[in-house]
């Protein structure tokens, strides 16, 4: 206790070494917020296209600006409405005439539809959403072509399996199979959150709106804890290059569980996403 | 006097010496600060790292909105009109193009997650109900065989109805009974009465039937057909028409 009082006593007496303590304590926390924040926000390029996605992006920075009035400027939304529902619609066109089963995430009226052959068999009410900020800086010019094509799933992380497959063996005789319990299934428990990782930078994260029952909470733990890993590695690939400009562009829903699940469910493991904005 | 002057330096000595630390300490001491320093940036830090994105989001929010400048010089704020018509027309078109997906008659909705289904005409709800799908078992029997009882997903058409349908018992249905296949046509494959009163045929072996085990539907508890209730099925059966599709999801 005394040497801990003798060491206090010495660093509040110590001016230069309180200083510098106070400097290493804020260095970190700094260079993360510089590094990892303030620079690749300053530097961000309005545009969703990852480098590695060719994509048919204009560069509108060359533009000469115009001088738009009020109605112009109304026409030019109803435009870029009606430019964004074509896209939506070509993609709903193409997919139809490929035998799929396909999302739509129609951000306008709060809907994830699940769509066969171009006929809606599901609608979901999205009860809550975020939307990253990114999708309000970019450019309609570069957001088109970015939305003109229906995104391709690389990838998922989900507390459910797709297929709740159960193995069993074949009994060896009439008695055996007697003994096999016939019982169905019970119903899952609820505990459904998954992210859908799809190519170009889209990422869209799915959450049921009730909280986890306490039976499938080491799912839901082991299931965050994988996706704060993925922050964090984001952070040090961040950090390595600020520079960068492939963000993910990032969309949360909340939805039923029910939902949730049929949705993930029906979806085939290489799904198609259309992206209404 | 001067006796004691000596003996108070030397007394005020020794506590000054005592009172100066070593260099080992003082190095301890420095030493100890910059831990304390580096855990405490650590801790300061974690926060950062682990609300990165909404950091980042918040940040983001600041920066200035994207304008509609560009779209309008693209454009030509002459052609504004002609351009939203010809973008009309070019909707009209792709809405005439999807419409043919669309189902002309009645048609199925089948939830295999839910386990439920809506008969549909357009977009009206002619009935809605519970129905059994797929179990998802995969029965593994010897020679590495396997099956696996799933509904599968996709559009499908109604290609018969059949009424008073006699089940065929595939091979699995015996490997799961424990008991010896017999041959193709043995009349022990033959079933009357399980698949209730009619059956519509979707292909590749997979059917909509009625079913004995009445307290499952709901559930998934089938070898891959759709099971349905006596009443359900009985207004299915009649309002589906050979051709009429079946979307299962």
């Amino acid at each position: 206790m005394n040497s801990i009082g003798s060491f206090f006593k010495w660093f509040g007496r110590n001016r230069r070494i309180q200083v510098i303590f106070i400097i290493l304590v804020l260095s970190l926390p700094l260079f993360l917020i510089i590094y990892g924040i303030i620079l690749p926000v300053r530097n961000y390029k309005p545009s969703p296209a990852s480098s590695t996605v060719a994509m048919g992006s204009t560069d509108t920075t060359g533009i000469a600006s115009v001088r738009i009035d009020d109605a112009q400027l109304a026409e030019v939304r109803t435009i870029i409405r009606k430019e964004n529902e074509k896209a939506f619609q070509k993609n709903r066109l193409s997919l139809a005439e490929k035998d799929s089963i396909y999302m739509v995430l129609d951000l306008p009226d709060s809907l994830l539809i699940l769509e066969i052959k171009g006929v809606a068999v599901k609608k979901t009410k999205i009860l809550d959403m975020e939307i990253s900020n990114r999708f309000a800086l970019i450019p309609h010019e570069n957001l088109l072509p970015w939305i003109s094509e229906p995104f391709t799933l690389a990838r998922d992380l989900s507390t459910i399996p797709k297929s709740p497959i159960v193995i069993k063996q074949a009994p060896k005789d009439t008695i055996e199979a007697a003994k096999t319990s016939s019982a169905p299934q019970l119903p899952d428990s609820t505990g459904v959150f998954y992210t859908f990782y799809f190519d170009r930078n889209l990422l869209v994260e799915v959450e049921q709106a009730n909280p986890p029952e306490e039976d499938v909470m080491e799912r839901v733990k082991a299931y965050r804890s994988i996706k704060r890993k993925e922050s964090t590695r984001s952070v040090i690939h961040m950090l390595k290059k600020p520079q960068q400009n492939d963000q993910p562009m990032m969309i949360k829903l909340v939805v039923s569980d029910v939902d949730a699940r049929a949705m993930y469910r029906a979806v085939p493991t290489k799904t198609h996403l259309i992206l209404k904005l | 006097m001067q006796d004691r002057t000596v003996q108070w330096d030397v007394t005020n000595e020794a506590r000054v010496k005592k009172d100066r630390p070593s260099a080992g300490r003082t190095f301890l001491k420095v030493f100890l600060a910059f831990i304390m320093a580096i855990g405490l940036s650590i801790l300061l830090s974690w926060p950062v790292v682990r609300n990165f994105n909404k950091i980042q989001e918040i940040a983001l929010h600041f920066k200035p909105k994207a304008e509609l400048q560009s779209t309008a010089t693209r454009i030509g704020l002459g052609n504004l009109k002609t351009y939203q018509e010809s973008l009309d027309k070019d909707l009209a078109g792709i809405q005439k193009k999807l419409s043919v997906f669309l189902p002309k008659g009645p048609f199925l909705i089948i939830n295999t997650s839910a386990n439920n289904f809506r008969l549909m005409n357009e977009a009206k709800v002619l009935r809605e109900g519970v129905c059994s799908t797929g179990s998802y078992t995969i029965l593994q029997a010897g020679d590495n065989k396997q099956w696996i009882f799933k509904t599968p997903r996709g559009m499908f058409k109604i290609l018969n109805k059949v009424n008073d349908p006699v089940w065929k018992k595939p091979d699995w249905a015996f490997i799961e009974e424990g008991l010896p296949v017999p041959s193709a046509n043995h009349p022990s494959r033959y079933e009357y009465g399980v698949l209730g009163d009619h059956s519509m045929i979707l292909g590749d072996g997979y059917m909509i039937h009625g079913t004995l085990y009445k307290r499952f539907l709901g559930m998934p508890v089938t070898h891959g057909c759709v099971r349905m209730g006596d009443a359900d099925l009985e207004e299915v059966f009649k309002t589906m028409q050979i051709g009429s599709k079946v979307y299962i999801y």
